[in-house]
C-alpha cells in the first residue's frame, strides 16, 4: 500500500477541525467525568494523526470526500442559531411517535421539548451529556467501544465534537411497546454548521425495544451531520433500530452505526437514506453469540447530482448465526451510489447463514451505482449468498398497469414507489411505516420518465 | 365494434401474424382456437398494445377508429380489456390499490367522477362475490404468489370492476378447476351487456358451453384458416387441427404444414 502524501485540502480541513476543537469543542461537556474528557482528547489526537480518510484507505476509497472538505464545518453551538418554533419541529416529526420522544436541535438536547412515557421499570432514556454527568456506569463501559475512534476518522471527529445524543438502557427482561423516537433537527441560516450526534443503546439480556432516529433539517443550508450510534444487544434481547435520514438537499450526512449481538439476540436495522446531497452510511454488526439473528434493511434515494454511499459489514464471530440483508436504491438524474456489503465469517462461525441482496433501480441514463459484495469466508460449513440487481423497471409490469388504463408515467411512478415500499412494509410500527410511505411518495416522482 | 383487416405482426423480427381478418360486431361473442404457438396471444397482445409486437401491415378499427395509434392505456380507457394468459406479478402494489387507480384512471378518461375509498369498497364487495375471489387476495400484492387459478380469477375480477366494452379473454379457462371454470364463466356471462363484445381465446370446447360464441375462428400459423358457428368447436374437439386440415381445405393444409415446419 502506497503512503500517499496527504492532499492539501485535507491538511487545511484537518487544521480547521483541530482549531475548532480548541475553540468550541473542548468547551462543551463541562460536567463530564474525567474518563470522558480523556476519551475526547484521545479521539481528537487520533484524528490529528490520521486526517480524513483518503484514497489509500480501503474503507473509504470509493467515497469521494472532497466536497465535504472544501468548506469547513464548525460545530453549531448551543443557543446561537437554534431558534426554532415548537410548531415547526412538530411539523417535521412523526406525529404518532410524538408521545415518546427526545428532541435535539442543532446537536443539543432539548429537555423541554422531550418526553418519555414509561421511564423507570427498567427503562432509562435520556440525553447523553446529562446521563454522563450523573455517572451512569454503562456509559463508561460501552461508549466508543464498538465505534473505535482509531479505526474511523469520522467517528473520531464525532467522539471529539459530540455535544449530546441519546442514551437508552433497557434492563434485563424489560421492554417498551412504543418506539423511542429521536428527532435530530438542524436549523441554521448559514452554511457551514456541523452537528455530531452520539447515541448509545444498551439492551440487557432479554430486553426488547424499538428506537427510531429521525434526522431532518428545518432549513436549506449546507450543514453537516456526522452521527455515530452504538447498539449493544445482549443475549436474548431484541432491538429494532430505524435510522431515517431526511435532511435538506444541501446537507452532508455521515453516519456510523455499530451493533454487537449476544446469544440469540435479534437486531433488525433500517437504514433509510432519503435526503442530503452527500450521504455516507456505515452499518457494522458483530454477531458475537451463537444463534444471533441480524436483519439489515436499507433504502436509498438519489436525484440530481446527489451521492449516496452505503457500507455494511456483518461479522459472523460465533456459530449458527443468521444475517439477512436487503438494500434497495432508486437512483435518478445524475446521482451516484455505492453499495459495499462485507460479510466476514470467522473460522469458528460454522453453520452461518448469511444472505445479502442489493437491488438498485436506475431511472436515468446518467445515474450510476457501484455494487461491491465482499465475502470473506473462513469456515467451511456455511450458507452464504449474495445477489445484486441493477436495472430498470419491469416493462411487463408497466404494460400490465397500462393495459388497465393507468397512464405510463403513473404506472412507472407506482412501480418505483412499490420497489422501495417493499422494504418499508417490514417496519413493525404501523404509524412510522405509513409516515415514511407518505414521505416516499413526496420524494419520489409520482410520474417517471418515458 | 372491432374490425381487423389483413393484420400482420412481428415479434423480434419474426412474423407471427400473417394476415388476419376478423370482424366482431356489437354484442357478439367470438372464439379463437388454434394450436400452441399459432399466434392467438400475439393477436390479443397486439390489440392491447404491447410494445414488443410490431404491426407491419393491415389495420384495426375499434368503434370505427384506428386502434393501433392509441397507447395501451388509451385503449383500456376506451373499453378494451385483456385478461392475460400469464398475468404479471407486481410486488409492492396491493391488488386493491392498483385496481382503484385503474378504475379511476378509466373513469376520469370517460369523464366520470373518480370514486373515493368508500364507494370503491362498496363496488369491490359486490364484484368479489361475483367471481368468488377470496377477499385476502385484495390486500396482497397484485398476483404475487397467487396460484394459477387465483391469477385467472383475479383477471376476471378486474374485468368485473372495469366493465369493458370489448373483453379479450386469453385462455382464462386454463388453470381453473371445474368449479372455478363455472364460476368464472358465469361471472363473464353476467357481465355481458347488449353493447359489449367478447373475444375468447381457448383450447377447450368446454368453456364455450358456458360462454356461447356466435362465431368460432381457427387460427393456424398466423392466419385464420376457418370460421364457423359454435359447432366448429365441437368438430375441432373431435378431429383435432390436423383433421380439419385433412378435409381438403387448401389453406388449412398449407398453414398446418407451415406450422409443422415451424415446430
Ligand atoms: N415476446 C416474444 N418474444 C419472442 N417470441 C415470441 C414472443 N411472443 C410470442 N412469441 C412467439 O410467437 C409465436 C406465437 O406465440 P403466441 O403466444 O401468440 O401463441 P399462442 O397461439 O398464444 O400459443 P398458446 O396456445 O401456447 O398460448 C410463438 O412461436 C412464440 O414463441
Ligand atoms: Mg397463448
Amino acid at each position: 500500500m502506497r503512503d500517499e502524501p496527504r492532499a492539501r485540502n485535507d491538511t487545511d480541513a484537518v487544521a480547521k477541525y483541530l482549531s475548532a476543537f480548541e475553540s468550541v469543542g473542548k468547551g462543551s461537556w463541562q460536567d463530564a467525568p474525567a474518563w470522558l474528557a480523556d476519551l475526547r482528547q484521545n479521539a481528537i489526537r487520533a484524528f490529528a494523526e490520521s486526517g480524513f480518510p483518503g484514497r489509500k484507505d480501503e474503507e473509504w476509497r470509493h467515497t469521494n470526500l472532497t466536497p465535504l472538505l472544501q468548506a469547513p464545518f464548525v460545530p453549531l453551538v448551543n443557543g446561537v442559531t437554534d431558534a426554532v418554533a415548537e410548531s415547526q419541529i412538530e411539523a417535521l416529526a412523526i406525529p404518532e411517535l410524538w408521545k415518546n420522544r427526545l428532541v435535539f436541535v442543532n446537536g443539543s438536547y432539548r429537555p423541554a421539548l422531550s418526553s418519555i412515557a414509561g421511564q423507570g421499570d427498567g427503562i432509562t432514556v435520556g440525553g447523553l451529556a446529562s446521563v454522563a454527568a450523573d455517572g451512569q456506569p454503562l456509559l463508561e463501559q460501552h461508549l466508543a467501544r464498538l465505534a473505535d475512534p482509531g479505526a474511523n476518522p469520522l467517528a473520531a471527529l464525532n467522539t471529539a465534537f459530540a455535544q449530546d445524543g441519546t442514551f437508552v438502557h433497557i434492563a434485563e427482561g424489560a421492554s417498551l411497546e412504543e418506539p423511542i423516537y429521536l428527532l435530530y433537527l438542524t436549523s441554521t441560516l448559514e452554511d457551514g454548521g456541523a452537528t455530531h450526534p452520539r447515541n448509545l443503546v444498551v439492551l440487557s439480556p432479554h430486553a426488547r425495544v424499538s428506537v427510531l432516529e429521525h434526522y431532518v433539517s428545518a432549513c436549506a443550508a449546507a450543514h453537516f451531520t456526522n452521527g455515530v450510534t452504538e447498539l449493544v444487544v445482549a443475549d436474548g434481547a431484541s432491538l429494532e433500530h430505524v435510522r431515517v435520514q431526511d435532511e435538506c438537499l444541501l446537507a452532508f450526512h455521515v453516519s456510523a452505526t455499530h451493533g454487537s449481538l449476544g446469544r440469540t439476540a435479534n437486531l433488525v436495522s433500517y437504514n433509510l437514506s432519503f435526503g442530503a446531497r452527500f450521504a455516507r452510511n456505515d452499518v457494522s454488526v458483530a454477531l458475537t453469540g451463537e444463534n444471533a439473528l441480524c436483519t439489515l434493511n436499507g433504502v436509498y434515494l438519489g436525484t440530481g447530482e446527489r451521492r449516496i454511499d452505503n457500507h455494511t459489514s456483518i461479522d459472523h464471530v460465533e456459530p449458527a448465526c443468521e444475517s439477512h440483508e436487503l438494500y434497495r436504491g432508486i437512483l435518478g438524474g445524475k446521482s451516484r451510489g455505492v453499495f459495499r456489503g462485507r460479510i466476514l465469517v470467522r473460522p469458528n462461525a460454522q453453520k452461518t447463514d448469511a444472505k445479502q441482496t442489493n437491488n438498485c433501480l436506475i431511472l436515468s441514463d446518467e445515474a450510476v451505482i457501484d455494487t461491491m459484495p465482499q465475502l470473506e469466508i473462513f469456515a467451511n460449513d456455511v450458507k452464504c449468498t449474495h445477489g445484486a440487481t441493477v436495472g430498470e423497471l419491469d416493462e411487463e409490469a408497466v404494460f400490465y398497469l397500462q393495459a388497465r388504463g393507468i397512464a405510463r408515467p403513473d404506472a412507472r411512478g407506482m412501480l418505483t414507489h412499490a420497489f422501495a415500499s417493499e422494504v418499508l412494509s417490514r417496519l413493525s410500527n404501523e404509524a412510522a411505516r405509513s409516515f415514511l410511505e407518505t414521505r416516499l411518495k413526496t420524494i419520489l416522482p409520482q410520474k417517471t420518465g418515458v | 365494434m372491432l374490425e381487423i383487416r389483413d393484420l400482420h405482426a412481428t415479434v423480434e423480427g419474426k412474423e407471427i401474424l400473417r394476415g388476419i381478418d376478423l370482424a366482431v360486431k356489437v354484442g357478439e361473442v367470438h372464439a379463437i382456437m388454434g394450436p400452441n404457438g399459432s399466434g392467438k396471444s400475439t393477436l390479443a397482445q397486439v390489440l392491447a398494445g404491447h410494445p414488443a409486437y410490431v404491426v407491419t401491415k393491415g389495420e384495426v378499427l375499434y368503434q370505427g377508429k384506428n386502434l393501433l395509434e392509441l397507447q395501451p392505456e388509451e385503449r383500456a380507457q376506451r373499453g378494451i380489456f385483456l385478461a392475460f394468459q400469464y398475468p404479471v406479478e407486481i410486488p409492492g402494489v396491493s391488488n386493491s390499490y392498483f385496481l382503484k387507480a385503474a378504475l379511476n384512471a378509466v373513469r376520469k378518461a370517460q369523464g366520470l367522477e373518480e370514486l373515493d375509498a368508500i364507494d370503491f369498497l362498496e363496488l369491490v364487495k359486490d364484484k368479489v362475490k361475483l367471481v368468488e375471489l377470496p377477499e385476502a387476495l385484495l390486500h396482497r400484492p397484485v398476483n404475487e404468489g397467487f396460484s394459477g387459478g387465483e391469477k385467472k380469477r383475479n383477471e376476471i375480477f378486474q374485468l368485473a370492476v372495469l366493465e369493458p366494452r370489448l373483453a379479450i379473454l386469453d385462455e382464462t379457462d386454463s388453470g381453473l378447476d371445474i368449479d372455478a371454470l363455472r364460476i368464472v364463466s358465469q361471472g363473464v356471462n353476467r357481465l355481458r351487456r347488449p353493447g359489449n363484445s367478447v373475444l375468447v381465446v381457448t383450447h377447450y370446447q368446454r368453456l364455450l358451453n358456458y360462454i356461447v360464441p356466435d362465431c368460432v375462428h381457427v387460427l393456424v400459423n398466423g392466419r385464420i384458416v376457418r370460421s364457423g358457428s359454435k359447432e366448429l368447436a365441437l368438430e375441432l374437439e373431435e378431429k383435432g387441427y390436423d383433421g380439419i386440415a385433412d378435409e381438403g381445405d387448401e389453406t388449412v393444409a398449407e398453414a398446418a404444414q407451415g406450422e409443422a415446419r415451424v415446430v
